[in-house]
């Protein structure tokens, strides 16, 4: 058990708000991060984040203490995400987020790999995109994410291979390749 | 080292973000041009993550989730549970779930095989129809066309029964199977079956149309179960 996520619990569970506060001052960044890079837009990934933070207050006291609360928040999180996606997905795309989603054609913007890399993560698939951003912006092993997934760690392995493999393809095809260098034999 | 095992071994580099083979695998990417490219799709997403990992706005949202906590009125901590927090009890294997799903779509089938066998069966045995038009045509006595008026009646009876337990055990299975295949991105279709349907339905065509549904969410079942076993094991 973890001592400090424990006695935080206790103390947000006997109503202290300064608690609570430190509670999502702790988390924010992991819990937006995720939002962020699932969502592809600061408000959304603002509402669904603040939406998990609500949800896991009122749900806290279910807490298994047995559990460390970062992986439990993260799973309350990725089913946020997949909701919010899934109504996204039946409503007509807001100006905003075809503009996020633009191929850009520039060579000055084919220098922002961040944005780049951003770009061709919304692309993929929702699960490979989840295990994506866990594993390499939480820096998550692939047991913790298959934990938080609810999937064995094998397909956590399959989806991590192949979203990096989507990934370099896209870049590929948008003109980013790295160079390459080999020792002289 | 064969593309597999190079390709096993860039994979394991990956997950242990243990980088000491790294300049040995560098070095046998001279050696075919899919050693190449394997090496090259690795260096791409590596030559972009530091830039795009650091690249994440900052946010305060402890006033925000603090407002929104006061603002809610019936808010009290721990009052109810909402539908997607994660299982708090040890999780059941997913495989459990999915022979249930599998079980009970096997006992529907099976139940609307036998049904529709058997009433099919004693329709070619029996000529309704003709049985209808003796009994009001032909005088005979009453306590025969009581008799045969009975055993219509119990085999209308029966085919009704029949008709409405299949029907009901579709509908529930087709319920079952959509939640279970929920995470499954399900594009809207339009059903083009109800242009086909005759003016006049029985309850063996709302049984089609009933599992219509049904198909279409176990296909996309299919192609979900497809997608999440490891390739190497699918070869798809």
């Amino acid at each position: 058990m973890n001592e400090e996520d424990a006695a935080q619990v206790r103390n947000c569970l006997d109503g202290n708000t300064e608690e609570m506060r430190a509670f999502v001052a702790r988390f924010q960044s992991s819990i937006f991060g995720l939002c962020y890079r699932m969502l592809g837009h600061r408000q959304d990934a603002e509402d669904v984040a603040q939406e998990v933070f609500v949800r896991a207050f009122r749900s806290l006291h279910q807490w298994d203490p047995t559990r460390t609360l970062k992986p439990w928040l993260l799973t309350i999180a990725a089913n946020r995400c997949r909701t919010f996606l899934s109504k996204r997905s039946k409503r007509p795309v807001t100006a905003e987020f075809v503009s996020e989603l633009a191929v850009c054609q520039s060579p000055e913007q084919l220098q922002d790999l961040s944005e780049e890399l951003q770009k061709a993560i919304n692309l993929l698939r929702e699960d490979h995109r989840t295990c994506f951003i866990l594993f390499h912006q939480e820096n998550m092993s692939c047991q913790e994410i298959g934990e938080i997934l609810e999937r064995p760690e094998g397909t956590i392995k399959t989806w991590l291979h192949r979203s990096r493999q989507e990934l370099a393809s896209t870049l590929r095809q948008r003109g980013i390749v790295p160079e390459v260098r080999h020792e002289s034999r | 080292m064969n593309l597999v095992e190079y390709q096993t071994a860039l994979e394991r580099m990956i997950e242990t973000h243990d980088s000491g083979q790294r300049s040995r695998l560098e070095n046998l990417a001279t050696k075919s041009p899919e050693h190449q490219t394997a090496w090259e799709d690795f260096l791409i997403v590596e030559y972009t993550l530091p830039a795009w990992k650091p690249d994440l706005p900052e946010v305060d949202l402890v006033e925000a989730v603090m407002s929104q906590l006061t603002e809610s009125q019936d808010f009290s901590l721990g009052q109810t549970r909402p539908v997607d927090e994660p299982a708090t009890q040890p999780l059941q294997p997913r495989s459990s779930a999915r022979w249930f799903y599998a079980s009970t779509l096997a006992v529907a089938a099976l139940l609307i095989f036998v049904s529709l066998k058997t009433s099919f069966d004693r329709s070619n045995r029996m000529p309704t129809q003709t049985i209808a038009v003796n009994t009001t045509v032909i005088p005979v006595s009453p306590a025969i066309s009581t008799e045969k008026a009975t055993t219509n009646n119990k085999f209308n009876q029966l085919l009704r029964n029949a008709g409405a337990a299949s029907w009901g055990l579709a509908q529930s299975t087709a319920g079952t199977m959509t939640e279970a295949v929920s995470l499954v991105p399900v594009t809207h279709q339009t059903l083009k079956t109800a242009d086909t349907l005759p003016a006049e339905s029985n309850w063996v065509d709302d049984i089609n149309h009933e599992m219509q549904p049904l198909k279409e969410q176990l296909s996309h079942a299919w192609n979900f179960i497809i997608h999440s076993v490891p390739e190497e094991s699918t070869r798809i």
